[in-house]
C-alpha cells in the first residue's frame, strides 16, 4: 500500500476533484465508523479502507495494485490439433496490471475509488481475440447516504430484477428511509467488444433500471423495481453468424420484501415481464419466490418456493425460466461430536412452448443427507463424514432418469501426519438411454507428512511437506463395458525463510479403454520455485512438462512449459 | 467510445508518475482483492469437477439458486459420461458488485466422451456470479452456456 500525501494534495486526475471539494462545511460530518459503514455497504466484500484523520482534516490517498510479468516457452505436441490441447509451441509473454486507487476523506465519510485492470499477452490460450484487454475499470464516489460509480457496473437489485454485469453508471441515494437506486448502461462481451476492437458474438443490449427501497422498520425492507433493456440492431459483427439473429427487447417490473429479526430472514419477490424478439409475437411471463431461514444454537433451517414461467424474462443472472420448485433443509449439531444435515426437493421445469414443440415438464424429486463425526478425545484427530443424495425425474413420455451418491471419507489430522480414506459410490439409470447405464464405485487415499523447526517459542525457519494422493475410479456400464481411472501423485514443498519456496508435483495414471484398446497412460511432473526479492516482490520459475494419452495416434499430446515470472506489489 | 480505454491508462499513468515522484513506497501485505478471491473460489469449482469431486463441488454452489437441482443434476450426469475432463478459461473479466462479483469468461471444455471415449471440444461464453457467503464464496447463479452439461 502506498500512501501518496499527508496534506491537501493537488490531484492530478479528475475524479480526486471531489476528494478535495468535499469540505466539512459542505457535508455532514460523520464518524470513521459511519463512513466505514457505509463503504461496507457498497462494496460488501471489498477491503475497508483505513479512515484516518489527518492532522489538518484533509484527504488521504491510498493506492494499491501489482503488477506481474511472465515470459514462458511452450513446447506442443498434439495427435489431434487444438481437440487435445489449447496451448500452442512457441514463446509468449503476459503482463498483467492492477491498480486500486482511494482518496478517502475522514471527515467528510467520503472515499472515491478508481480500480483498473489489464492484461497484455501474445498468447492467444490466455487472450483468443485481441493482444490485450481491460479486464476491470470501476470509478466513483462513496459517501454515507450515496454511491455514484461508472465503468464496469454490477447492479444486484434482487433475484428476479437486475443482476448483472455491464458498462455505465450506477448511483443510489439515501433520502430518509428511501433509498433510490438506479443505472444504466450497455450489456458487451467486454470492452474491447463495446469499441468494436474486436468482433461481437452478441447484440449490444442497452440497460436501465430504478428500484426504490423503504426501510419499513429496522427488520422489514420493501422494495419495487423496473428495469428494460434493448438489442441493438446489427451490433453482432463477426461475420460467420447467421443475420438470421433477431435482436430483442424486454421489461420487467417486481416487488418484494427481505425480513430479518434475529434468527429469522425471510425474502419474497414477484414480478412480471415482457419480451419480444423482432418480427416476433412478444410474451409475458410472472415469478415469484420466497425464501427463507432460522438459525438457532444448534440447528438451522432453510426453506423456499420459485415459480418463474417459461416465458419470464429479466436483467437478472439469476434467473432460470421455466422453474417451479420448493425445498427444506436443515443443519442440526446433535452432539458436539455430531453434525446431521438433510435437503428435499421439489422441482418441476418446464420448457417454452414454440411452434411445432410443445411445451414439456419434467418433474425431479431429490433427497440429501451428510453426518460428520468428531471422535473427540478418545481418537483424537479422527473425523468421519458420511454423504448420500439421490435424485429422480419424470419428463413428458415418462421416461424416468435417476442418480444417486453416496460417500464416506474417514480423516485423521495432527501436526506432523494427515491422512484420509475414502470410499464412494454412484448410479446413474436413463430409460430413455439404457446404454449410458452405469454404477460408479470409487476410492481415494490421501497420506500427508509436514516437517518444520518450529517449536513452541519460535516459529519455524524452514518447513517440509510431503504428500501422497491416490484415487482410483471404476465405472460400469450396465451394457457390459468398463473404464477404470487411476491417478496418483506426489508432492514436495519446501519453505524456508529468506530464500523462498520450492513445490515439486509427480503425478502418473491411467485410463482403461472399455474396447480393448491400450489404456490411455498420463505422466506429469512440475516444479516451481519462488524467491522472494522483497515483501512486495518476487520471481518465480516453473517447469511443467506433462505427457497426456501418450503413444495414442489420435489422443496423445505432450505438454512442456519452462518460464519466469516476476510479480511487484505496491 | 473508441479511444475511451486508452484515456483511463492515460490518467492512470499520469497520476502514477506523479505518485511514485512524491512518496517512497511504503512495505505493506499483498493487496488481495475481493474479486480475486471470487475469481479462485470459481477455479477451484472448476478443478474439483474436473477432478470428479462432484460431492465437493456440490458444497460450493448456493442452495437457494434458482434452478439449484437442474444444476446439479446436469453436472453430475455429464460427469458420468466424461472423462479426463480439461477446462480452460480464456478472455476473463470480473467485476465487483454491491455483495457479489461478476465473472464473465469464454471457456474450451476438452473431455473423452463414453462409451468409445472420443475427443470432444466444446467452447462457450458463460457469466458466473459470486457471492460471499458464511461458508465463503459459492456460486449463486450462472448463465450462458453450461460447462457443466452433459
Amino acid at each position: 500500500m502506498l500512501t501518496l500525501f499527508r496534506r491537501k494534495p493537488f490531484y492530478p486526475l479528475a475524479f480526486l476533484v471531489g476528494s478535495s471539494l468535499a469540505t466539512a462545511e459542505q457535508l455532514e460530518a460523520v464518524t470513521n465508523d459511519q463512513a466505514a459503514q457505509a463503504w461496507q455497504q457498497n462494496n460488501l466484500g471489498g477491503q475497508t479502507p483505513q479512515l484516518v484523520q489527518q492532522e489538518d482534516g484533509g484527504t488521504r490517498i491510498e493506492w494499491k495494485g501489482g503488477v506481474t510479468a511472465d515470459v514462458y516457452t511452450n513446447n506442443v505436441t498434439t495427435a489431434n490439433g487444438s481437440i487435445n490441447t489449447p496451448f500452442r509451441s512457441g514463446t509468449f509473454y503476459k503482463g498483467m496490471v492492477q491498480s486500486d486507487l482511494r482518496g478517502i476523506n475522514a471527515q467528510a465519510g467520503t472515499v472515491n475509488y478508481f480500480q483498473f485492470g489489464a492484461t497484455h499477452t501474445n498468447d492467444r490460450a490466455v487472450l483468443s481475440l485481441y493482444p490485450r484487454q481491460i479486464n476491470n475499470i470501476q470509478f466513483g464516489r462513496s459517501g454515507t447516504g450515496y454511491l455514484v460509480a461508472a465503468g464496469d457496473i454490477a447492479p444486484n437489485f434482487s433475484s428476479l430484477s437486475s443482476a448483472l454485469g455491464a458498462r455505465g453508471a450506477i448511483g443510489q441515494k439515501q433520502i430518509g428511509d428511501n433509498t433510490v437506486y438506479a443505472y444504466g448502461g450497455v450489456v458487451a462481451e467486454s470492452w474491447e467488444a463495446l469499441e468494436n476492437t474486436v468482433t461481437r458474438n452478441q447484440f449490444l443490449r442497452d440497460v436501465v433500471g430504478v428500484k426504490l427501497e423503504n426501510a419499513y422498520s429496522q427488520n422489514l425492507k420493501l422494495y419495487a423495481t423496473g428495469q428494460a433493456g434493448a438489442d441493438r440492431a446489427g451490433s453482432i459483427t463477426n461475420p460467420l453468424l447467421p443475420p438470421s439473429i433477431l435482436t430483442a427487447k424486454l421489461r420487467a417490473y417486481s416487488t418484494g420484501f427481505q425480513y430479518a429479526q434475529g434468527a429469522y430472514q425471510l425474502a419474497g419477490e414477484t414480478a412480471a415481464s415482457g419480451y419480444q424478439q423482432n418480427t416476433q409475437a412478444g410474451r409475458n411471463g410472472r415469478a415469484h419466490i420466497l425464501d427463507g431461514g432460522w438459525r438457532g444454537e444448534a440447528l438451522a433451517l432453510r426453506a423456499g418456493y420459485h415459480a418463474i414461467d417459461p416465458e419470464f424474462a429479466s436483467l437478472s443472472t439469476m434467473v432460470s425460466a421455466g422453474i417451479k420448485e420448493a425445498y427444506v433443509s436443515g443443519d442440526w449439531t446433535a452432539a458436539s461430536w455430531l453434525t446431521l444435515g438433510a435437503d428435499l426437493r421439489n422441482s418441476k421445469n418446464t420448457t417454452l412452448a414454440v411452434i411445432g414443440f410443445p411445451s414439456q415438464t419434467t418433474d425431479t424429486d431429490s433427497a440429501a443427507a451428510r453426518a460428520n463425526i468428531n471422535f473427540g478425545p478418545d481418537l483424537p484427530g479422527w473425523g468421519l463424514s458420511l454423504n448420500q443424495n439421490a435424485s429422480e425425474s419424470r419428463d413428458a413420455l415418462a421416461n424416468t432418469s435417476r442418480n444417486g451418491q453416496r460417500a464416506a471419507m474417514l480423516n485423521y489430522a495432527s501436526p506432523n501426519w494427515t491422512a484420509g480414506l475414502g470410499y464412494g459410490f454412484g448410479e446413474t439409470r436413463n430409460s430413455a438411454s439404457p446404454t449410458m447405464d452405469s454404477d460408479t464405485t470409487s476410492w481415494q487415499l490421501t497420506l500427508g507428512r509436514s516437517l518444520s523447526d518450529a517449536d513452541n517459542t519460535l516459529p519455524s525457519s524452514w518447513s517440509l511437506n510431503i504428500n501422497f494422493n491416490a484415487a482410483l475410479q471404476d465405472q460400469q456400464l450396465l451394457s457390459g463395458i468398463s473404464t477404470r481411472n487411476l491417478n496418483y501423485s506426489l508432492t514436495f514443498t519446501g519453505q524456508r525463510a529468506g530464500w523462498g519456496n520450492l513445490n515439486l508435483l509427480l503425478s502418473s495414471g491411467l485410463v482403461t479403454r472399455p474396447f480393448g484398446q491400450a489404456d490411455l497412460k498420463l505422466r506429469s511432473a512440475q516444479l516451481e520455485a519462488v524467491h522472494p526479492f522483497s515483501p512486495m516482490s518476487g520471481i518465480k520459475l516453473y517447469l511443467r512438462d506433462t505427457r497426456s494419452n501418450i503413444g495414442d495416434p489420435l489422443l496423445g499430446y505432450d505438454e512442456s512449459v519452462a518460464g519466469v515470472q516476476y510479480t511487484h506489489n505496491f | 467510445m473508441h479511444r475511451l480505454p486508452n484515456i483511463f491508462a492515460a490518467m492512470l499513468m499520469a497520476f502514477a508518475l506523479s505518485a511514485c515522484a512524491a512518496q517512497p513506497a511504503q512495505q505493506q501485505a499483498a493487496i488481495i482483492p475481493p474479486a480475486a478471491d471470487a475469481l479462485a473460489a470459481l477455479e477451484g469449482i472448476l478443478a474439483a469437477y474436473a477432478e470428479g469431486q462432484t460431492l465437493h463441488v456440490e458444497t460450493k454452489v448456493e442452495p437457494a439458486m434458482i434452478g439449484y437441482q437442474q444444476w446439479i443434476d446436469a453436472m453430475r450426469l455429464s460427469h458420468a459420461q466424461q472423462k479426463q475432463i480439461r477446462i480452460a478459461l480464456h478472455d476473463t473479466q470480473v467485476v465487483n458488485g454491491s455483495d457479489t462479483v461478476t465473472i464473465r469468461s469464454a471457456w474450451d471444455k476438452r473431455y473423452l466422451s463414453l462409451p468409445e471415449l472420443s475427443p470432444v471440444l466444446r467452447k462457450g461464453q458463460s457469466v458466473f456470479l459470486m457471492q460471499l457467503t458464511q461458508d465463503g464464496w459459492k456460486l449463486a447463479a450462472q448463465s450462458g452456456d453450461n460447462l457443466f452439461a452433459p
